[in-house]
């Protein structure tokens, strides 16, 4: 049964260039971002229009982008600069400022590249590493005031508390609505794709965030209608996948291919380009204050480092995702050179085989040359996960 | 020539590499017959021509065979096969059938590494297998063979006269081949560096292997397996005993595939 | 014939200059021990020799080699401090003095006044080698790589080797650590995730990270180092058993100024000197002594006094450094954790007059009054090399210009991937602003042994290019 709702956001992601050169013309401001903490609220609030840029999965922006850093960047951050050296990408060609935190330091070296190179309006915030000490938090609070006072100059407006509300709204019901999706996907027919839903989550990163919300309401309905609530039902034998590690941003399919054509199938992730954003925000007031609060307080990117194995939120959140998607192995995705992800695999491997729920690392980068090696590690891991669900079956 | 046809249910394993394309048959629980051929630019033909040598070998016609699997990185084009496994499971399959205290496989082919862990009944409980880098490939050992120039098979062998181990990096193989024209240009023991390359590889592979755990019995199948060497080289650096494969190690994978025809046919 | 598997050349000390040597002060140390020049004679020239023999190793593939101008007498007390850092640092860590594992990038003032001894991942790696002794360059190039692979193979290979074997170091029990504590400086890629990968091992070692945030210049980021730092104290404090008062820090930064004052004049002096009195490896090891990197900031300090009034006396009388050519190609250095080898480059006519990194420390005073928690938060922020880019790159540019290189190598090391986005970077600017000739290497082993014809092919075509 098709969704009519999806093709609708198609539509409206296609449009969406063309709106945004129009608005800008009638005097509308575009405030790209990347890398992971960005509160988009303040921007939205602030009367800005958010983008969050990159992209993937594009071997010539990324040779493009190694002619600036290097080549032992990893490949994302390399065609992040590559995007900014062609500057053809059309959301890139219609920020007017764009937003760059420092979580991932090899993204913030990327802020300090394009602004010197390509003369881009960059706009720093800083994020500390000690995000749970009293000292950190402070710290990060001082950081987004600061960061929200130069955006104020820059969008000639001052923040307005019923603004900064209303936004607070809007993005909590996005992130709500993005979590049901993903119940949906996970469910026994499938009426939705995880791949479906992933792509649902990317066009939140263009379209404007009110009619984005009201897509993801209309989709949610039309889910309902056609199949009611979502409950997980019979597993059916799937190799039921989860996708966690480095950011697989729009563009990035190899993987995902792979793993649909040697018959797995992908039941959630927790990537920073999927659902991970969506978790765990809880905006306690309509401050600047409490959404520093917020963002500082969710399971925190690979970045920023937890010295405590026993109370690593992030692990914690990993095994609730595979709980609550059923997942029955973890296909860890680690970008070369992508040491926030790549040196936890090892680690992360460790943990979950004591859950009995097997974790196989995929280290690559965007070049073709390696599907087929990936292809028959997929391949077995759907194998090995099969088998292992017969053995329970029959045990 | 003879055609044995009998009763008794014949299964066929096709392994096609990207250096070697094997095939082997069993009949009644033990191997009938096998064939090894050089990999060329047509996988699905050589698949085939490995098939019929090994029928040849075993005296058996193409209609004899009740069932086959495919595998390796020829497996995408194999109509010939009733099913296609990836080799990973065919290699479990295969060094179990051998040795059937086996825990860990370590197998070293043409252009790939992989370790594979096993249960006590031979299923595949982890694996890994080594990303772009060459090394711990029988391509790689090809390439400093050429540097040498000793042939493939002697390689191992001197590697075990040194008397010294000259360190070498394991962070790049494809820095190996200049780091190793520089060392002899030094004037260094060609059997010392060559200790420092087998053991540069087994440290490259050994974080690799150390991801799935090594349990004994470690059982050493692929091309490189006939490398002594290398095997010294891994017992030093992994810290566990090898187990000396009796069978040819390169046709592990088509004997794991054949074993698998015969699994698969009893449920069809 | 093959020299490194034959007996190798040794180096000693000649005989001919004991006499002078024996008359000169001897260095105090920070736990109240005195020795003698006498004692420091007996140990580089009896002892050192037999216990650490890969030290006076004269192959051409040493690459970390005792500087041969036998006549800058406080060189070779340098090379006393870093031979006996082993011995030193097992003492102290037995009689109660917790040893540090720290970064590079960062003021070490804390460390000592509370009490510890910081050490970085280099001297660190060097401590592990040598608790093994009596071992030859190859020996000792062997131990080193197994320890490497030891970290690559718990961690990563795409691990930067610099922090990885440190830890793994730490981790394999070979070296007695009491505290990681190192500053998460901007420059590293590694140190920090390398850290945490190691929590889960067996040995537990107690870890205390100093946040490095890219707002340098902002009040909240001075309050929220200085309340890491207060910790800081406080946990050396706890395993110490005593916790260093407002006095204690300040006296240690008194002296640490002082040292970072010598190593600075004496460098600039060098540098502006028509014929160098320095050679590579002395005004190298001028710059780290001057962030008391050999375990002692009170020797280290007389060490750096001396230099300076050795440097003194040659420029007076125009005296040139040994081994360095008439008019020698200067060569600045950019980046971290990579060296050039000061006799290669003497050996082709160049000679290293300094890093970027290293130099950023010596340049990086604390305040002396007010409190020296945020005072110390301020030096720390305020290092040229921790800057963003472009204002680092505008500094690079001073240096150049004030030590008249004639060419810039910006490096990097492998793994290193804050260094490696910005390496090309810094060479423009520099370029561009002094028009000097930059070149970009990226270096691939920290080891002793490893072949490096690749990177000395390509510094060898660079000072060719130039002279
Ligand atoms: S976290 Fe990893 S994937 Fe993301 S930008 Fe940083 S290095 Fe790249
Ligand atoms: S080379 Fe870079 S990553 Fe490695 S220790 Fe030095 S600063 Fe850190």
């Amino acid at each position: 049964m098709v969704l009519e709702t999806l093709e609708k956001i198609n539509q409206a992601v296609k449009e969406r260039p063309r709106e945004l050169v129009k608005a800008r013309e009638k005097g509308a401001k575009v405030a790209g971002w990347f890398n992971y903490n960005i509160p988009e609220e303040i921007i939205y609030a602030l009367g800005l229009i958010p983008i969050r840029l990159g992209t993937g999965g594009d071997d010539r922006l990324v040779e493009i982008g190694a002619r600036y850093i290097s080549t032992k960047n990893c490949v994302y951050t390399r065609e992040l600069v590559g995007l900014f050296a062609r500057n053809q990408d059309p959301y890139i060609i219609n920020s007017d400022i764009v937003a760059v935190d420092a979580t991932c330091l090899q993204t913030y070296r990327v802020a300090e590249v394009i602004k010197h190179y390509f003369k881009v309006n960059t706009l720093i915030l800083g994020v500390p590493k000690h995000f749970s000490e009293p000292e950190g938090q402070e710290y990060f609070r001082k950081e987004l005031q600061s960061f929200t006072r130069k955006l104020e100059v820059f969008a000639g407006t001052e923040l307005n508390s019923n603004k900064l509300s209303e936004s607070i709204k809007l993005y909590n019901d996005i992130r709500k609505s993005l979590k049901q999706l993903y119940k949906y996907q996970a469910i026994e027919h499938q009426p939705i794709k995880w791949r479906e839903v992933f792509d649902i989550v990317h066009a939140g990163f263009y379209l404007d965030r009110e009619k984005y919300l009201s897509l993801l309401q209309e989709l949610l309905t039309e889910l309902k209608e056609k199949h009611g609530e979502p409950v997980i039902g019979n597993l059916n034998g799937d190799a039921r996948i989860l996708i966690s590690g480095s950011i697989i941003p729009p563009g990035d399919t190899k993987l995902i291919n792979i793993i649909e054509q040697v018959g797995g199938r992908i039941v959630g992730d927790d990537l920073w380009s999927g659902l991970n954003p969506s978790l765990d925000v809880n905006i306690r007031e309509a401050s600047i204050k409490g959404i520093a609060g917020a963002y500082i307080n969710r399971v925190p990117h690979a970045a920023l480092p937890f010295l405590d194995l026993e109370t690593d939120r992030r692990l914690k959140n990993l095994k609730q995702l595979i709980r609550d998607h059923r997942a029955q192995g973890v296909l860890y995705h680690t970008l070369r050179y992508c040491d926030a992800f790549s040196f936890k695999a090892g680690e992360t491997k460790n943990v979950l085989k004591v859950e009995g729920v097997p974790l196989l690392e995929i280290h690559t980068e965007y070049a073709g040359s390696d599907v087929e090696a990936i292809r028959t590690r997929a391949e077995a891991f759907v194998e090995l996960i099969r088998n292992k669900n017969i053995l329970e079956n029959e045990a | 020539m003879t055609t044995k046809s009998d009763n008794i249910p014949k299964f066929a394993g096709v392994d096609v590499g990207s250096l070697t394309t094997k095939s082997v048959i069993i009949s009644n629980g033990s191997i009938a017959g096998y064939g090894l051929i050089p990999t060329g630019i047509d996988t699905e033909e050589n698949g085939r021509l490995a098939l019929r040598k090994a029928l040849e070998s075993a005296n058996l016609k193409r209609e004899d065979l009740k069932y086959i699997v495919a595998t390796g990185y020829g497996r995408i084009s194999a109509p010939y096969a009733n099913k296609t496994v990836t080799e990973i499971t065919c290699h479990a399959r295969g060094a179990y059938y051998l040795h059937p205290t086996t825990r860990t496989i370590i197998d070293m082919g043409g252009q790939d590494c992989k370790a594979i862990r096993l249960d006590k009944d031979g299923n595949v409980v982890d694996f890994a297998m080594n990303d772009k880098c060459a090394a711990g490939t029988g391509r790689f050992l090809e390439v400093m063979a050429n540097v040498f120039k000793v042939k493939l098979n002697d390689l191992g062998s001197l590697a075990l006269r040194a008397k010294e181990i000259v360190p070498m990096s394991s962070t790049c193989t494809v820095f190996a081949e200049s780091e190793t024209v520089s060392l002899l240009a030094r004037g260094e023991k060609p059997e010392n560096i060559l200790k420092g390359i087998h053991h540069a590889i087994a440290n490259r592979v050994s974080g690799m292997f150390s991801r799935v755990g090594v349990e004994s019995d470690v059982f050493f199948s692929g091309g490189v397996a006939k490398n002594i060497g290398m095997r010294s080289a891994l017992e030093e650096v992994l810290k566990a005993k090898i187990v000396a494969p009796e069978y040819d190690p390169q046709l592990v994978g088509a004997l794991g595939a054949a074993v698998l025809a015969r699994n698969y046919s009893g449920k069809v | 014939m093959n020299e490194l598997n034959n007996k190798e050349k040794i180096f000693a000390y000649p005989e001919e200059i004991k006499e002078r040597f024996i008359e000169t002060k001897g260095l105090d140390f920070r736990d109240g021990t005195h020795v003698s020049s006498a004692e420091i004679w007996n140990f580089m020239t009896l002892e050192a020799p037999g216990r650490f023999p890969h030290a006076f190793s004269m192959s051409r593939y040493h690459n970390s080699q005792l500087s041969k101008d036998v006549e800058f007498f406080s060189g070779i007390k340098r090379g006393y401090l870093s031979l006996t850092l082993r011995d030193r640092l097992l003492k102290a860590h037995n009689e109660g003095t917790p040893i540090i594992h720290v970064q590079g990038g960062q003021t070490v003032d804390p460390y000592f006044a509370a009490g510890g001894i910081p050490i970085v991942p280099g001297p660190l790696r060097g401590w592990a080698r040598d608790m093994q002794e009596g071992l030859s360059l190859r020996e000792a190039g062997n131990r080193v790589m197994k320890i490497l692979e030891g970290g690559r193979k718990a961690v990563s290979i795409d691990a930067c080797n610099n922090p990885i074997a440190a830890i793994e170091a730490i981790h394999q029990e070979i070296v007695p650590v009491d505290l990681i504590a190192p500053y998460l400086c901007l420059r590293c890629s590694d140190i920090g995730y390398a850290i945490e990968s190691y929590r889960s091992g067996k040995h537990k070692v107690p870890v205390y990270l100093l946040d490095y945030p890219i707002s340098q210049d902002k009040d909240w980021t001075v309050k929220y180092l200085a309340a890491r730092i207060h910790g800081l104290i406080k946990k050396i404090g706890e395993i110490k058993g005593s916790e260093a008062s407002d006095e204690d820090l300040k006296k240690e930064i008194k002296l640490e100024n002082k040292g970072r004052r010598l190593a600075r004049e004496t460098v600039e002096l060098s540098w502006s000197a028509s014929t160098p009195p320095m050679n590579s490896v002395e005004t190298s090891s001028t710059i780290t002594l001057g962030r008391f990197d050999r375990g002692d900031s009170l020797a280290a300090t007389q060490v750096l006094e001396e230099a300076n009034h050795e440097v003194r006396e040659r420029v007076k009388h125009s005296v040139k450094a040994d081994g360095v050519a008439d008019d020698p190609v200067r060569i600045f250095s950019c980046g971290s954790c990579f060296g050039l080898r000061g006799d290669f480059l003497e050996d082709k006519g160049g000679i290293h007059v300094g890093t970027d990194d290293h130099l950023s420390k010596i340049y990086a005073d604390v305040d002396e009054t007010g409190d020296p928690y945020e005072n110390l938060a301020r030096s720390v922020l305020s290092y040229h090399y921790e800057q963003p880019t472009e204002i680092r790159a505008r500094w690079v540019v001073e240096l150049v210009k004030q030590s008249r290189a004639d060419g810039v190598i910006c490096g990097n090391n492998w793994g290193c991937s804050f260094q490696s986005g910005i390496s090309r970077m810094i060479a423009d600017i520099v370029k561009e602003e002094t028009g000097v000739p930059t070149i970009n290497l990226e270096v691939a082993e920290l080891g002793q042994l490893e072949s490096v014809e690749q990177t000395q092919n390509r510094i060898e075509s660079f000072i060719e290019m130039l002279s």
